[in-house]
């Protein structure tokens, strides 16, 4: 099983994600550090709590499994940040 | 190779394979003149567990190999197009979208790489409009922002979708 909402959402909240609304499909999570905007992800509008999410791996800078994670609890925002840094992604 | 341990010696030291109660029948007189033949039931036991052991392999292998095969299969099924308009949205493309369009796991999913934006939907055609949707709103939201506040992958991103995305309430200034 994918990425669902709940996991979309366990991500933003983990990343202290700023949620964003402009259209009707999807929210928009803005992930910042440091007053800058360095990822950002949709999460889908609607009542399917298992709604697949399965775009927002690359959105994150990782894969699959390491989004998988992210949700679930092995990797916090720190070690996410610091994969980042090693990646680049901080600039 | 269950034969092979059953008759280990170091295991136990019961010596070609024979069981203390098998060994008593051979002490006296007689001992060591002659040996006893391997108990057919042993011989059998250690057949059936190394047949087992390879079935078990096999299938072990076949489904590593349906794994493979399925992955390759969802991979297979996915397909790349060209996106022409951000209709019914609106806003308007300069020029075609080259995007990719694949199943993950029970959902389709729509990625324009170039951008790094992607979208999902339950059918390849709601994933596709999913990311029209996601493809204004990330140019609107990083156009709204001021420049010093772009990491670098939105930058790099609104540089992009600059190319490709014009709407009506103009570019980003600054």
């Amino acid at each position: 099983m994918g990425l669902s909402k709940d996991d979309a959402l366990a991500i933003a909240k983990k990343l202290k994600a700023m949620i964003v609304t402009r259209r009707k499909a999807h929210d928009l999570a803005q992930v910042w550090y440091r007053g800058k905007v360095i990822a950002m992800f949709g999460i889908r509008r609607g009542s399917r709590r298992d709604s697949g999410h399965g775009h927002i791996p690359p959105q994150v800078f990782l894969r699959p499994k390491q989004a998988q994670d992210l949700a679930d609890c092995p990797m916090s925002r720190d070690d996410w940040l610091e994969q980042m840094e090693r990646l680049g992604k901080l600039n | 190779m269950i034969a092979k341990v059953l008759s280990d010696p170091r295991l136990g030291g019961h010596s070609h394979g024979k069981w203390p109660h098998e060994e008593e029948h051979h002490v006296g007189p007689d001992a060591g003149a002659s040996s006893a033949p391997e108990p057919e039931w042993r011989e059998k036991l250690g057949a059936a567990v190394d047949e087992i052991t390879d079935k078990l392999q096999i299938a072990f292998r076949l489904s590593h190999l349906e794994n493979t095969i399925n992955e390759l299969a969802q991979g297979a099924n996915g397909f790349q197009t060209v996106i022409r308009s951000l209709s019914p949205h609106n806003g308007t493309l300069r020029r075609d979208m080259h995007v990719v369009v694949r199943p993950v796991d029970s959902d389709w999913v729509a990625s324009f790489f170039d951008g790094n934006v992607h979208a999902s939907g339950q059918t390849e055609i709601e994933a596709i409009d999913n990311l029209k949707s996601m493809l204004l709103d990330y140019f609107e939201e990083l156009s709204e922002l001021p420049h010093e506040a772009l990491g670098v992958e939105m930058r790099r991103c609104y540089d992009v979708l600059s190319e490709y995305i014009e709407v009506a309430h103009g570019a980003k200034q600054g």
